[in-house]
């Protein structure tokens, strides 16, 4: 091998390096552009594994773990119910140095605990934020049990997919449960009636449009109509074939019809007909909003049936989604859709 | 609440004589004087949870997640 050589070697070695690494940068900047959320978690983990040795990434570790954990749940949940959750979630570190002036401006100062104990950190950080967030005009006016049990149900949702941070979570719970035994009976039914998708989509959904009462005071009345309509999406999702359920409420501040598009004998013979037939007639009593739902091989029916409704009854689509959730305690593929009369307002 | 963001002031636990020495805390706490505003537990450096002002107090509260809860009510009532 002659000496003149080994530069040329060396140069093609250096050229292949960064050709490789112009590669991986290039990897990297299109997982960015199309899929920033994964850079993220990868930037979360990397924090996790410096955390060992360095403070300031242990600091990152904990801080974009929870507001990533968070942020990304309310994400979801704002598609399926515009303004459930307003507030995006931020951790900021207190200035030991200045925790005086902090105090002064009215702030609690919690604690966090080392990366290592991050679950704990995460299930504390999910409890401060999900009763001051979520619904917060309109939570007044929910009955306060039913309140206590949407943020016991969204609580867990959040943490669901770190199981130390739940079982922290729900070990806290059980004393609440004990004090007040009604609350663990209504976690039972939004824990059924989320599962099946309709926490947020229904019930947190009218439960929010009672913001335009904010700041009038609640009042029993209120109270008892939410109580009721939590009843009424709870029977409705525990409905069994052919059991015939109440599919409106027509109250004083709630008037919503669900069309279950579910009967296909009923739509064998009769077509849309009748679902149509339905929404007309509640039309007339002063229904103005109806959720159009569906279970896998309905799913194109009840897209016929909300496109009828738009074009031939005057109703606009607030809203639909295609999703996975349980129904008749199997996982499947199910539809909802919110569709209002043009003119009435949320 | 700023305008569009929930924030969740706090400190790291490493951070805790500094917290504690700079509100004047620090000897009470190590003689056992301080109590939990919310279950009344004694305060240790061990179980110190947070800490919020309120018409010119300082008050402290224990870990326990429930404590923190009723303590933040607390920070909001007008």
């Amino acid at each position: 091998m002659s000496h003149r050589m080994i530069p040329d070697q060396i140069t093609s070695l250096l050229l292949s390096l960064f050709a490789g690494l112009g590669g991986v940068a290039l990897v990297l900047f299109l997982t960015w552009i199309f899929f920033p959320e994964r850079i993220e978690k990868w930037a979360i983990l990397l924090h996790k594994l410096l955390a060992y040795v360095s403070e300031k990434h242990e600091r990152r570790y904990i801080e974009k773990h929870i507001e990533n954990g968070i942020n990304s749940w309310r994400k979801r949940a704002c598609k399926e119910c515009d303004g459930v959750l307003p507030y995006e979630f931020k951790l900021k570190w207190a200035n030991v140095d200045a925790v005086e002036s902090e105090l002064n401006e009215g702030k609690l100062i919690v604690k966090m605990k080392n990366h290592r104990n991050q679950s704990k950190n995460f299930a504390l950080a999910v409890r401060e934020y999900v009763p001051n967030t979520l619904i917060p005009k309109a939570r007044r006016y929910v009955q306060p049990l039913i309140v206590d049990g949407i943020d016991h149900v969204v609580s867990k949702s959040i943490l669901c997919d770190d199981t130390r941070a739940l079982s922290y979570f729900a070990d806290m719970s059980e004393g609440e449960f004990t004090s007040k035994p009604d609350l663990k009976k209504i976690v039972e039914e939004l824990d059924t009636v989320h599962g099946q998708g309709k926490l947020t989509r229904m019930l947190l959904s009218e439960y929010n449009a009672l913001s335009k009462l904010h700041p009038s005071n609640p009042s029993e009345e209120i109270h008892r109509e939410t109580a009721d309509f939590e009843k009424l999406v709870f029977n409705f999702v525990m409905k069994k074939p052919e059991e015939d359920v109440d599919l409106d409420f027509n109250r004083a501040h709630l008037q919503v019809a669900i069309v279950a598009v579910a009967k296909s004998s009923k739509l064998f013979t009769f077509g849309l007909e009748p679902y149509v037939s339905f929404v007309e007639r509640m039309m007339r009593e002063g229904i103005p909003k109806f959720y159009i739902t569906a279970a896998s091989g309905m799913i194109p029916h009840a897209r016929q049936l909300c496109e009828r409704a738009v074009k031939d009854l005057g109703l606009r689509k607030v809203n639909e989604d295609e999703y996975e959730g349980i129904y008749r305690q199997k996982r499947t593929k199910l539809y909802c859709a919110c569709l209002k009369k043009a003119e009435a307002s949320i | 609440m700023s305008s569009d963001y929930f924030d969740l002031v706090v400190f790291h636990e490493t951070e805790i004589e500094a917290m504690l020495r700079k509100l004047n805390l620090l000897e009470e706490v190590n003689a056992g004087q301080v109590r939990c505003v919310i279950c009344n537990k004694t305060i240790t450096k061990e179980n110190f949870g947070g800490v919020f002002k309120k018409e010119n107090e300082i008050f402290v509260v224990c870990d326990d997640l429930k404590c923190i809860g009723n303590a933040r009510s607390q920070v909001d009532e007008p």
